[in-house]
């Protein structure tokens, strides 16, 4: 396509939508119009658009009113053809509800303290406490070590050599 | 209430719900445009009347669809004209004396030259828009549905591309050799009448 044709398709195609009034500025249109070349071909092209306009209502003809009655009439068979439509969008609309709800419910609820709550698992550090306090206890126990309660301190100068100190076992006592 | 709700609210009211009021105030509302269409690329009104029984037939087993089914992204009426216009292909499609030309096949379409009606012929026809009438349903298919959807049934040229699948461009240039092609008709039936006036003259001298 020259450029010579290519300008005079794209001055046509621009024409049209003047005309139409579509996607056209009014700063376009005042710039365009001062073309003589434009000017001209835009009052033919106008004048055939104003006839059409003026007998487009005249063209506009009634649809056969016993054609509109058939698709009214097919209309409403078709609706009862498919009465399951309906009804299926209610229980599916029913069904998608309560599923909505039963997970709004899980996510809202409080955790369940036996399934969502994390604890520390410290049973083997109590049973290692357990048997530490036992052997202390069982250590400072002075039947089991076969040793008398510590002496009170009255006692000390009687049983004792000066410059010599008792040394008791147990050392929370 | 009903007549103030619009296109897609109806669409909605119908395929929906299953208002049958709404689909009922849908066809009265566009039943002349579409017809008019219809007739308009046919030019036969009983085939017409046919052929918009089968596109609200379409309309209404779209709407049914739940997978293709009208969205309400558009004008309503642009989407039945588009379902009208595919009836009316379909109809040409299935008799033998259409020549099937392909949509995109722009340089057929574009230079096609409009089947003007002769002078003598226009003489006779009383009223004007009859006349015209003539002068569009002679012109070349594509632009004359592209008049007929742009001027009768006030759709944009954007819209006119979408529904029949050409660019704007196109469409564009449908209506300008549309324009083109009337503008000649007139200007032939004016020069006719001119001449018709002119051979009458003596004879009123001579009277």
């Amino acid at each position: 396509m020259s450029k010579k044709s290519k300008t005079d398709r794209d001055t046509g195609l621009l024409l049209v939508r003047h005309l139409y009034d579509e996607e056209f500025s009014e700063a376009s249109s005042e710039k365009l119009l001062q073309d003589p070349d434009y000017r001209h071909k835009y009052e033919v092209l106008s004048g055939v658009t104003q006839q059409l306009q003026s007998s487009s209502s005249q063209r506009q003809v009634s649809a056969p009113k016993d054609a509109v009655r058939r698709i009214l009439s097919a209309a409403r068979v078709r609706r009862s053809r498919f009465p399951s439509r309906p009804i299926r969008l209610v229980v599916l609309g029913g069904i998608g509800a309560a599923a909505a709800c039963i997970l709004l419910a899980v996510l809202l609820s409080p955790p369940r303290q036996d399934k969502l709550e994390l604890h520390w698992d410290d049973t083997l550090d109590r049973i290692q406490m357990q048997q530490t306090l036992t052997v202390m206890r069982q250590r400072s126990s002075p039947d089991l070590w076969d040793e008398s309660e510590v002496m009170t301190l009255d006692s000390l100068a009687k049983t004792t050599r000066p410059g010599m100190e008792v040394i008791s076992t147990n050392p929370r006592k | 209430m009903c007549s103030s709700r619009s296109d897609d609210e109806l669409v909605s009211a119908y395929a929906e719900r299953g208002e049958q009021l709404a689909f009922q105030k849908l066809v009265h509302r566009h039943k002349d445009q579409v017809y008019s269409f219809i007739l308009g690329m046919v030019h036969d009104a009983e085939l017409a009347s046919d052929l918009f029984q089968d596109t609200f037939i379409k309309v209404i087993d779209v709407m049914h669809r739940r997978r293709r089914g009208y969205t309400p992204q558009g004008r309503f009426l642009g989407w039945v004209l588009m379902i009208a216009r595919n009836v009316v292909y379909d109809h040409r499609r299935s008799r033998s004396k259409w020549k099937d030309i392909s949509e995109s096949d722009e340089e057929y379409w574009n230079q096609l030259p409009a089947d003007i009606p002769l002078p003598d012929e226009v003489l006779y026809r009383k009223e004007r828009s009859q006349w015209l009438n003539a002068c569009i349903a002679s012109l070349p298919p594509a632009q004359r549905e592209v008049v007929l959807l742009r001027q009768d049934a006030g759709l944009t040229f954007r819209e006119i591309s979408e529904i029949t699948g050409v660019s704007i461009n196109t469409a564009l240039g449908r209506m300008r050799y549309a324009l083109t092609n009337l503008r000649q008709m007139m200007d032939a039936a004016s020069q006719q009448c001119a001449l018709e006036q002119n051979e009458q003259l003596p004879i009123l001298e001579n009277v």
